[in-house]
């Protein structure tokens, strides 16, 4: 009567260990999205930084809204680096795109595991032409 | 205590397959294409392992251009070569399609890379992310 106590006391402390592993795992996979930022670019400008780095931590990002507001058609690049502006170490996370008069892109999910920086680098973007556009970030930073 | 049992076994296999379900899209690629470009890889095969597609963006400029997605085994998918999305031209608006977890979408056989191929004007530039995890 004893042994079998023990065991179903064994079998309900893995179940348990199990659960809180698959709940953690869960929680860590979900990463929940909690900043973002809006604003416009036009003609053609060097890099500039729109989330700033943070000494040993990435930032995920979980989406963007890329739209043409205004005039011709504006090329959009976006890229992480070190330094004032992304200018040391730059890494193109999207490469040129061109974004043409009434062009509008969502490409978004709930959690932070889409492109991603290295630690401590920033994210900078860069318009190229003589268009407008309006655009929101979306990210996580850990 | 035998049905217990059951329950707690029944439990741990519907916990783990929801785990698994919820497989991180982990890993991005974006690249830059002008013009027609023959079958090109865009991931490297690993042995054991597929790719699951969890998503793309994919854009064009002015001009119009086709792609086609696919996978295979060896130097640009040459081997055991299989469509993933068959030859589509990209509207102006461009194509964005993904979903945040791995496992519901497109996937190769294990060892497969995926490979990239357009058609259009020597122009035309097709801007593209995809979204995937490997395992």
């Amino acid at each position: 009567m004893r042994g079998l106590f023990k065991a179903r006391w064994m079998l309900t402390v893995i179940a348990a260990t199990f659960l809180v592993m698959v709940l953690v795992n869960c929680a860590w996979a979900q990463k929940g999205c909690d900043k973002f930022n809006a604003g416009t670019g036009s003609g053609t400008n060097p890099a500039v930084e729109r989330v700033f780095g943070k000494p040993g931590e990435s930032v995920y990002l979980c989406g963007y809204v890329i739209m043409h507001v205004q005039g011709s058609a504006v090329e959009f690049e976006l890229s992480s680096g070190l330094g004032n502006n992304c200018a040391t170490d730059t890494v193109v996370i999207l490469p040129r795109m061109a974004v043409a008069p009434g062009f509008s892109l969502v490409n978004r999910i709930p959690y932070a595991y889409g492109e991603f920086t290295k630690p401590g680098y920033s994210l900078c973007t860069q318009t190229f032409g003589n268009g407008a556009i309006y655009t929101i970030f979306y990210w996580a930073q850990y | 205590m035998v049905m217990s049992r059951w329950w707690l076994i029944a439990a741990l296999i519907g916990l783990s397959g929801q785990a698994s379900a919820q497989a991180l899209c982990d890993r991005f690629s974006s690249a830059i294409t002008v013009g027609p470009m023959p079958v090109t890889q865009r991931l490297t095969g690993s042995p054991d392992k597929k790719y699951y597609v969890c998503g793309y963006s994919i854009m064009r400029g002015a001009q119009d251009l086709e792609f086609e997605l696919s996978a295979g085994k060896g130097v640009n998918c040459a081997t055991d070569f299989k469509i993933l999305i068959p030859r589509t031209s990209v509207p102006g608006s461009g194509i964005v399609n993904r979903q945040p977890f791995a496992g519901a979408g497109e996937y190769t056989a294990l060892g497969d890379g995926v490979c990239l191929q357009t058609w259009g004007n020597t122009g035309a530039t097709l801007t593209s992310t995809f979204y995937w995890a490997q395992f």
